[in-house]
């Protein structure tokens, strides 16, 4: 296991180097991530395929179409995302430079899930790359044709002592987790992201947890229930169920529930053959770990028909179709509360007029209103969870500002020291109330206000200076 | 569990919706207000008992730093709660995006004794004005300050959505069984093992945590700086609150010729600022407790005595002293001091400040002086530090728009100003799509086929700035 200690010592000394501080080094290495993603596209979505029994365009628009998106979108904006940002001063400091320095955090952690093996690992590397850091990547094991891919290209094209690939099950991981690390992303369920986090704390390391919940779906009885149920059984359905994201259960008013399962069918009819088929194959996959104990009740059950293959069981048909049945790795324990109490929960669909009145008393990572899922795809909005279904968010310059340390810069002036008059001892009645002038602010300060307090600061200071100096 | 209660009176209380209308949160914000300027005389009596605080710098740190957070938190509030609009892309183009800013709930605050007002009270200022309930553990250290927030908080805020509890190290131990949406803790580096206490406590209900910790703060003194007003501003620094203080100058990194010059412009402002027995002024303050009396002034035994070294235990006093010669393997040099003691370490140039600052963990600051600022920017390029403050000390905390945290042992999470607002606020990605405009999602449905993946893509992509995104 002094493998371990390494491959993270090796891409600790390589971050210590300097060489992936500079814009142009961690723009050069996005570029080559990109020329990997594009030139070894066929092998990634084989891979892809051989987990988990997607289709080529499946897996290229589930997985590789947003790692291209987010690449393309970190290489264009990386200038702008590390400059440092100036902040407002105060009289005391109105002479000053006062900045917000981003930089990087040193050799960071990712590890990725198996349900989107490749999307979840990568998504986070360009963040991290892109924040200067150092990168352990450890892809799960579960998912091992992807895990193979990912450790095999990626020192092809980058940089292999600062961006290692680590490959192994369970003890492989423990060990990795005795490392110091200087930020831990972690997607995958609640019970080894307590482990995580524990691991993490014994290093004061901050983390990045996007874990699961159960996404309650809830529609109104007045919406437009084919479209509404059209884009849930998407959703539902794709990459069979084993979405963090995907809505979990429905909760609406029982006067519609017959006509949702009716909607629900003739979607799932389009295609029925495919489903069927596909999650068949898919089911064989997964371990039987990983499969659920029920012990939840059940809203309704859905029935299909076509399409099963003779070797299955008419149980195994109905089981795979029940709504609340699909294998969901991700849902092994969690604290579900009244929908309009609130959730601890990843995130909220609803199909309704009501929307501002759930957004507002309920509580999840995030919300969709009106569709599923689709808020994954907006970069600009944080992507993490709250509570059990998680901590800290990432997609585009969250990615970027997760990884990386936020340093308050203030350069003073060594001279102007009849300024500093003021705080030095001995302590005085006068001191105090120059103090009180120039560090409170106002209520309801504007800009003229700020005008006219700068003027009366200079005449301050030079008060000051013939009654100190 | 003896808090178990209280927590669930308060998570009721959150779930009741109470803490959420801008009103409640800027009408609790106002009564911290009225608590600062009403029990003024109580807060700088209590820290003089404590730690014998001298009553200007109490009333800068407790009184005038917190006013300076509450009124920007009370100018900007509405603001800041406001939904946030996000860019959108080609397929989301007709929705509305936003973030949106939740409280996250039921959290705890846990203070140190240093700052015992200031240090409780500026979170607490971003969790009221993020809409949380709040539970307060103030330092059993300073037993007179302790007993003031117990007693007179709750005069002033809603008892239903905030309360405060006094513990010791077991009681506090209990208190962090329980769940919590949010721990904001702060302490010394000299016990890291209680940042991570905290967070192993924390991992158990996967609770995040801001830590404010601290470290060994290296303060660069190159060759080319203005000696008097550097040793002025360093001396303040370090003997503000007798040493006691996360951010103070820890120790001196400069050449030979740097600390002779230095000495005398250090006994100059020491003498300038205390007088020429330091004992006597108003405005020297004493170390907080007998067991951090012993520890610093077993740390003196460190190179050799330049100024000061006179200790007093019946009064726990300890003259501001400046060491000069010391080892890097010397005690003063093994933990943070926390003390008005300043060793001076002898390098031979920046190169070879910079490599022992980075030899060692991160500290929470670093400082540099020097009239080339060049100096000062490959000092501040070339290492990593919570905060950084070239020419001067301490003065970066006073800026409520610079955010103020650690980085490594020296902490993680940052506050002040909107920084502890947002710290205290879950960003919620919001997408509000409409119901109609079907036919645009029919790209993403099953069958798929290539020709729905080609449109797709198109759709979706982002392209680089300056190439035609004609399909």
């Amino acid at each position: 296991m002094e493998r371990m200690q390494q491959v993270v010592g090796r891409a600790r000394a390589a971050f210590n180097s300097g060489r992936c501080r500079s814009l142009e080094f961690r723009i050069q290495q996005l570029k080559a991530l990109k020329r990997m993603v594009q030139e070894k596209e066929e092998e990634i979505v084989a891979a892809i395929k051989a987990d988990l029994h997607k289709s080529g365009p499946s897996a290229y628009s589930h997985e590789i179409l947003y790692v291209m998106q987010d690449l393309i979108l970190t290489i264009d904006k990386l200038p702008s995302w590390a400059a440092p940002r100036p902040v407002k001063r105060d009289l005391l400091t109105m002479r000053d430079e006062a900045y917000v320095s981003p930089e990087p955090l040193g050799v960071v952690l990712i590890m990725g899930p198996w349900n989107y093996p490749f999307l979840l690992v990568m998504h986070p590397l360009i963040g991290a790359i892109a924040a200067g850091n150092a990168v352990v990547m450890k892809p799960s094991e579960i998912a091992e044709n992807t895990a193979r891919v990912v450790a095999d290209l990626l020192p092809q094209y980058l940089d292999p002592e600062l961006y290692p690939v680590v490959t192994g099950g369970v003890p492989e991981t423990t060990e990795l987790l005795k490392q110091r690390f200087d930020h831990i992303l972690y997607t995958g369920n609640s019970t080894v992201g307590k482990i995580v986090m524990a691991a993490a704390a014994k290093h004061l390391t901050p983390v990045t947890l996007e874990l699961g919940g159960k996404s309650p779906c809830y529609i109104d009885k007045d919406c437009d229930l084919a479209t509404a149920c059209r884009r849930i059984t998407w959703g539902k359905y794709l990459n069979c169920g084993q979405t963090c994201i995907a809505p979990d259960y429905i909760l609406c008013d029982p006067s519609i529930q017959s006509k949702v399962v009716e909607n629900i069918k003739a979607t799932l009819q389009v295609s029925v053959e495919f489903l069927v088929q596909w999650e068949l194959e898919a089911r064989s996959q997964i371990s039987s770990f990983h499969i659920p104990p029920l012990n939840f009740p059940t809203f309704f059950e859905l029935t299909l028909h076509g399409g099963a293959r003779p070797s299955c069981q008419p149980e195994e048909v109905n089981t795979m179709a029940c709504w609340l049945r699909v294998p969901h790795a991700v849902l092994l324990s969690y604290t579900v509360w009244p929908l309009l109490g609130l959730c601890n929960i990843l995130f909220v669909f609803f199909f309704c007029q009501l929307i501002e009145r759930v957004i507002s008393e309920t509580s999840s990572g995030g919300v969709t209103a009106n569709d599923v899922v689709m808020h994954f795809f907006l970069s600009t909005l944080p992507f993490g969870g709250v509570g059990n279904s998680g901590m800290g968010a990432y997609h585009g310059k969250h990615s970027f500002d997760t990884f990386s340390h936020h340093r308050a810069c203030l350069i003073k002036d060594l001279k102007m020291e009849f300024m500093n008059k003021l705080r030095y001892p001995p302590g005085s009645q006068k001191k105090v109330d120059w103090a009180k002038f120039l560090l409170l602010k106002p209520f309801n300060k504007r800009q003229t206000g700020l005008v006219i307090l700068a003027l009366l600061g200079i005449v301050a200071a030079v008060v000051m200076k013939v009654s100190f100096g | 569990n003896p808090y178990a209660g209280l927590v669930s009176h308060l998570r009721a209380a959150w779930l009741s919706g109470k803490t959420r209308p801008l009103e409640y949160r800027v009408a609790q914000l106002e009564a911290l207000g009225r608590f600062l300027d009403e029990k003024k005389q109580d807060i700088l009596e209590a820290t003089a008992l404590d730690m014998g605080k001298p009553s200007f710098e109490a009333y800068f740190t407790e009184i005038l730093l917190c006013k300076n957070e509450l009124n920007t938190t009370l100018n900007n509030l509405s603001h800041w709660m406001k939904d946030e609009c996000v860019d959108k892309n080609l397929v989301t183009q007709l929705d509305s995006a936003f973030i949106r800013k939740d409280p996250y709930g039921v959290v705890l605050i846990i203070a140190p004794w240093n700052y015992p007002i200031h240090l409780f009270l500026v979170p607490l200022i971003g969790a009221i004005a993020a809409g949380n309930c709040v539970i307060i553990k103030p330092s059993e250290t300073t037993k007179n300050t302790e007993r003031l927030i117990a007693e007179m908080l709750s005069c002033y805020l809603d008892n239903d959505c905030f309360a405060v509890v006094t513990a010791g190290v077991q009681e506090t131990t209990r208190l962090l069984e329980n769940k919590f949406d949010y721990i904001f803790y702060t302490g010394t580096s000299r016990s890291p093992s209680v940042g991570r206490i905290i967070m192993t406590a924390a991992a158990k209900h996967l609770t995040p945590v801001t830590l404010e910790l601290g470290g060994k703060n290296p303060c660069y003194v190159s060759d080319t700086c203005d000696v008097q007003n550097t040793a002025r501003r360093v001396a303040w620094g370090r003997f503000f609150n007798a040493g006691q203080t996360c951010i103070a100058p820890d120790y001196v990194l400069c050449s030979l010729e740097m600390q002779e010059k230095l000495m005398p412009a250090l006994r100059e402002a020491i003498t300038e600022f205390f007088g020429s027995n330091p004992r006597e002024s108003p405005d020297f303050g004493r170390i907080v407790g007998d067991k951090q009396f012993r520890r610093i002034r077993a740390l003196l035994c460190s190179g050799r005595v330049a100024i000061g070294g006179q200790t007093d235990e019946k009064e726990r006093y300890i003259a501001p002293t400046v060491l000069a010669d010391v080892l890097p393997s010397d005690p003063a040099m093994q933990e943070e001091i926390f003390g008005p003691v300043l060793p001076i370490v002898v390098v031979a140039n920046m190169d070879e400040a910079i490599d022992f600052i980075n030899a060692r963990p991160r500290p929470l600051a670093i400082y540099a002086f020097s009239c080339d600022s060049k100096v000062v920017n490959q000092v501040l390029e070339r290492t990593s530090s919570g905060g950084f403050c070239g020419n001067d000390t301490l003065m970066h905390v006073t800026l409520t728009s610079l955010p103020f945290g650690g980085i490594g042992n020296s902490g993680l999470g940052k506050y002040h100003g909107k920084f502890t607002f947002d710290t205290f606020t879950h960003h919620r990605g919001c997408l509000h799509r409409s119901m109609g405009r079907e036919a645009l999602n029919a790209l993403r449905y099953p069958p798929y086929s290539q020709q729905k993946l080609g449109l797709l893509t198109t759709t979706f992509e982002v392209k680089r700035r300056g190439m035609c995104t004609l399909l």
